[in-house]
């Protein structure tokens, strides 16, 4: 693998050359600051810029182009990494080596059309365009809300997120109906004018000159990007412990737990929150699920994820009523042995390797390897020869510190059990 | 081993069968680090009635017990196997369908070890009355969890109106079922099915096609379980009708859904090759319903759901397409389906088309390991046979595709709508 950055005045290219794989990938990146509007607007604009464009004016168009040319359909998502929001327009073209047709410059130029070349007149999207997907987005929030396990965890967030509005990262329904063909043009002129934008093209390529001046030619942004904030949220102390219940007509109760860090060094920022995530949730074989459900038998699920950019730590499952009490204490005693270091060095080794294996994945594929550079240049992410090494020498004593700055802050518990 | 064209060269797999009756087959691919390995039982939930190893007279099974089994195979009495696994960060899981469950792993290091262990574990059963007492807990969580799933209660009302005997039910069974299940008739099931020559083993990967024959063919725990009974499983066909043409049932949702099914006996188009059949109604069902289609064009511009896809089942000759979508105008929704099948005009150039855009897509899917040997497994469960997929699509004529199109008959339908409680 070989890398490449080229710093232009709009934007930076960054080259990833990559013998192993049939495909090439382009995506193009725009990071700006989160809002709370920002969320709502790029998930109704990035299907509205993906579903046709003004050469292609309709969707059956734009997908035999796609077709014509072999690629898959053009993805778009939208990601938020802390206090910023990335929003991502992908196309994967199949190497010309295995099919004559298909063409990397080609697939560019449908990637400019899209992005540069959108389906407006008077700087207004489509009405019809537009009204299909915000009823889609209003439509996908009350099918999340109705599902009880996802809407446990969406509850939780907004509790946990009294100040960072954005943690879920699904539309606000009253944002959405604000949606207008004029406002959603001047997020989309927003977004190209004032992100910062980096382009990937990962793959088999060695035609970086002819690349970089038909790119440059290519993709004109007019951009001058606005500085962007720290990504990192950091808490003040918690105080207490919050419980919010709900009761719901299911069979099944669900709770989940939000912790926050506080006061995390960098060091413990980068790789101490996901070790110690590892070890209580993070796998079919962590803690959480060996004491309460193997051990048990009080669940079928239960695990957790840990938002280093966010500094919190989430755990959910799906319970029984009556059961509530000693789920709380199991997951207590767990925290509490960590902290006394009551867990064997196998526990430990298992974990670090676990973490080691999953930088690897990175060499998977194409876009595993473009989400790891841009981690680089947008949230300043450690390379991977630092990330392994700093994992290599966790410790036992830097579990026991961390769990000193983790808090419970908030349960929400929804009562099923019918 | 034989050596055989998958995706035609671009991905080469071997087959053996190995002394003790399990079928072997490798795709290696030494461009990725990783490997994976499905262990695969041809045995699942719609498999219910069978002469039990000792039996002479069939017996009618609690529903839930493959899936039970599944979830027992990580008790072995040695201790717990992602002991073993997690030394190698290697990941293990499995899971249990309508015909078969799969024991499978992923990871970098130490492939055949890990093979090896997988092949233990899963030959080593273990079943105590407390161990089972424990699982009836969990699993009873699962079920539960499932149930409040409104939209897996629609999927299976969808499966109640359109088969009587086939895709029926919840794979994990019932909270009555689960408790008729005892460490007793755990062990018969599991001696009556889980013999080599009713599983299958597909690795892919990193892997070398020699080694890995070798592994089985001297791995001990697996060569104790030489295929020792027949399996006599009570056939029942499918019917070639739909059960229900239409239900309504009620939860708590706020926007209304649906899934309208057609049922097709592949027997009815006169195409001997079934696996070529299904290819044909696959590209034809991915033009008139795929993204970019006209369908999805009418949808859109005049708003006949928030949400909606298509799936096909398949068993034996059997096939069904089904369409879910979210939809304040079901009727509508249903009137286009009902009309897009009724006026199929696809050109020699959309069928050419799909074509190459296929190819494109299966060559890219070769990068994904876990994709590859999946795809072969699904191969092996629907078709019982390892083919080049390349091959098959060359093969497909305009002409012939047709004619399958005259032949559909469009009369044999399902429908379940899906309503707000509140609305009732």
């Amino acid at each position: 693998m070989e890398y490449k950055k080229i710093e232009l005045d709009e934007y930076n290219i960054h080259f990833i050359k990559n013998e192993n794989f049939h495909s090439i990938n382009c995506n193009i990146m725009f990071t700006q600051n989160v809002t709370k509007k920002l969320i709502t607007y790029q998930n109704v604009l990035i299907n509205v810029l993906t579903h046709s464009t003004k050469k292609y004016d309709t969707n059956i168009e734009l997908v035999r182009k796609c077709q014509e040319l072999c690629l898959i359909r053009p993805t778009a998502s939208t990601t938020r990494y802390g206090n910023l929001y990335s929003t991502s327009f992908g196309i994967s073209i199949l190497d010309p080596k295995y099919y004559h047709e298909s063409s990397l410059f080609d697939g560019l130029l449908l990637l400019k059309e899209i992005l540069l070349n959108p389906l407006v007149s008077h700087q207004s999207f489509k009405q019809e365009i537009v009204d299909f997907i915000k009823n889609e987005e209003r439509a996908y929030v009350i099918r999340e809300r109705e599902d009880p396990r996802s809407y446990a965890n969406i509850r939780l967030l907004e509790l946990l997120g009294e100040d960072n509005y954005a943690l879920t990262g699904y539309s606000d329904l009253e944002i959405l109906e604000e949606v207008t063909i004029k406002s959603l043009y001047r997020f989309y002129q927003k977004m190209i004018k004032e992100s910062k934008i980096d382009i990937f093209i990962a793959g088999d390529i060695d035609n970086y000159e002819e690349l970089k001046t038909f790119i440059q030619n290519s993709f004109i942004f007019n951009n001058h990007a606005i500085k962007l904030d720290e990504a990192c949220t950091y808490h003040l102390d918690v105080d207490n412990e919050h419980l919010f219940k709900e009761n719901i007509d299911y069979r099944q109760s669900k709770i989940a737990l939000g912790l926050k860090f506080t006061n995390l060094s960098s060091y413990e920022n980068k790789y101490i929150v996901s070790a110690l995530n590892t070890l209580i949730g993070g796998n079919n074989d962590a803690l959480l699920m060996k004491r309460v459900r193997e051990e048990k038998g009080l669940c079928y699920y239960i695990g957790s994820y840990a938002s280093r950019l966010d500094n919190i730590l989430i755990i959910n499952s799906g319970i029984k009523k009556k059961d509530y009490e000693e789920i709380i204490k199991t997951i207590r005693e767990i925290f509490h042995d960590l902290e006394k270091g009551l867990f064997s060095n196998d526990l430990l080794k298992k974990m670090k390797l676990e973490l080691l294996e999953k930088l690897s994945s990175i060499n998977e594929n194409n876009i595993n390897l473009i989400y790891y550079f841009y981690g680089q240049e947008v949230l300043h992410s450690d390379d991977i020869l630092t990330k392994k090494e700093k994992i290599a020498h966790i410790t036992k004593k830097d579990i026991q510190n961390i769990i000193k700055k983790v808090e419970l802050d908030t349960i929400f518990w929804l009562e099923g059990d019918l | 081993m034989k050596k055989l064209n998958y995706f035609g060269k671009i991905q080469t797999v071997y087959y053996e069968k190995a002394n003790n009756g399990l079928d072997v087959y490798v795709l290696p691919n030494n461009k990725q680090e990783k490997y994976t390995a499905l262990l695969v039982v041809k045995y699942g939930s719609d498999i219910n009635e069978v002469k039990l190893v000792g039996d002479s007279e069939f017996k009618l099974l609690p529903s839930g017990i493959a899936h039970f089994l599944e979830h027992k195979a990580f008790d072995m009495n040695e201790g717990n196997p992602f002991d073993f696994f997690g030394q190698y960060a290697t990941f293990v899981n499995a899971s249990t369908s309508f015909n078969s469950t799969k024991y499978y792993i992923e990871g970098k290091k130490k492939a055949y070890d890990n093979i090896d262990y997988l092949i233990k574990m899963v030959f080593s059963p273990y079943f105590t009355e407390d161990s089972v007492n424990n699982e009836k807990s969990i699993i009873g969580e699962e079920i539960k969890m499932y149930e409040d799933d409104i939209e897996w209660v629609l999927d299976l009302k969808a499966r109640e109106g359109l088969f009587k005997n086939i895709f029926v039910g919840n794979i994990g069974g019932s909270i009555e079922s689960i408790n008729e299940i005892d460490a007793n008739i755990l062990t018969k099931v599991y001696e009556t099915f889980y013999q080599p020559s009713n599983m299958f083993l597909v690795v892919s990967g990193k892997v070398s096609p020699k080694k890995i024959i070798d592994l089985v063919n001297s791995n001990k725990v697996i060569n104790e379980h030489k295929t020792k009974y027949p399996i006599e499983i009570l056939q029942k066909k499918e019917e070639k009708q739909v059960v229900l043409e239409y239900q309504e049932i009620y939860g708590l949702i706020k926007n209304p859904k649906l899934r309208y099914s057609y049922k097709f006996d592949l027997n009815d188009f006169m195409v001997i090759d079934h696996v070529k059949l299904k290819w044909y109604l696959n590209l034809l069902f991915t033009f008139l319903f795929g993204s970019g289609s006209y369908f999805d064009e009418e949808i859109i511009t005049k708003h006949l759901a928030t949400s909606f896809y298509d799936d096909y089942m398949i068993r034996d000759n059997i096939y069904t397409i089904s369409f879910f979508a979210e939809s304040d105008y079901g009727d509508l929704f249903v009137d286009l389906v009902d009309k897009t099948m009724e006026n199929i005009n696809i050109t020699e150039e959309d069928f050419n088309r799909i074509k190459k855009l296929w190819y494109s897509i299966i060559i890219r899917s070769t990068d994904n390991i876990v994709n590859v040997a999946n795809s072969l497994v699904d191969d092996l469960l629907r078709d019982e046979k390892c083919y080049d997929n390349f091959d098959y699509i060359e093969k497909l004529d305009y002409h012939e595709l047709l004619e399958i199109i005259h032949k559909l008959d469009l009369s044999n339908k399902s429908l379940v709508f899906l309503l707000p409680k509140e609305g009732k």
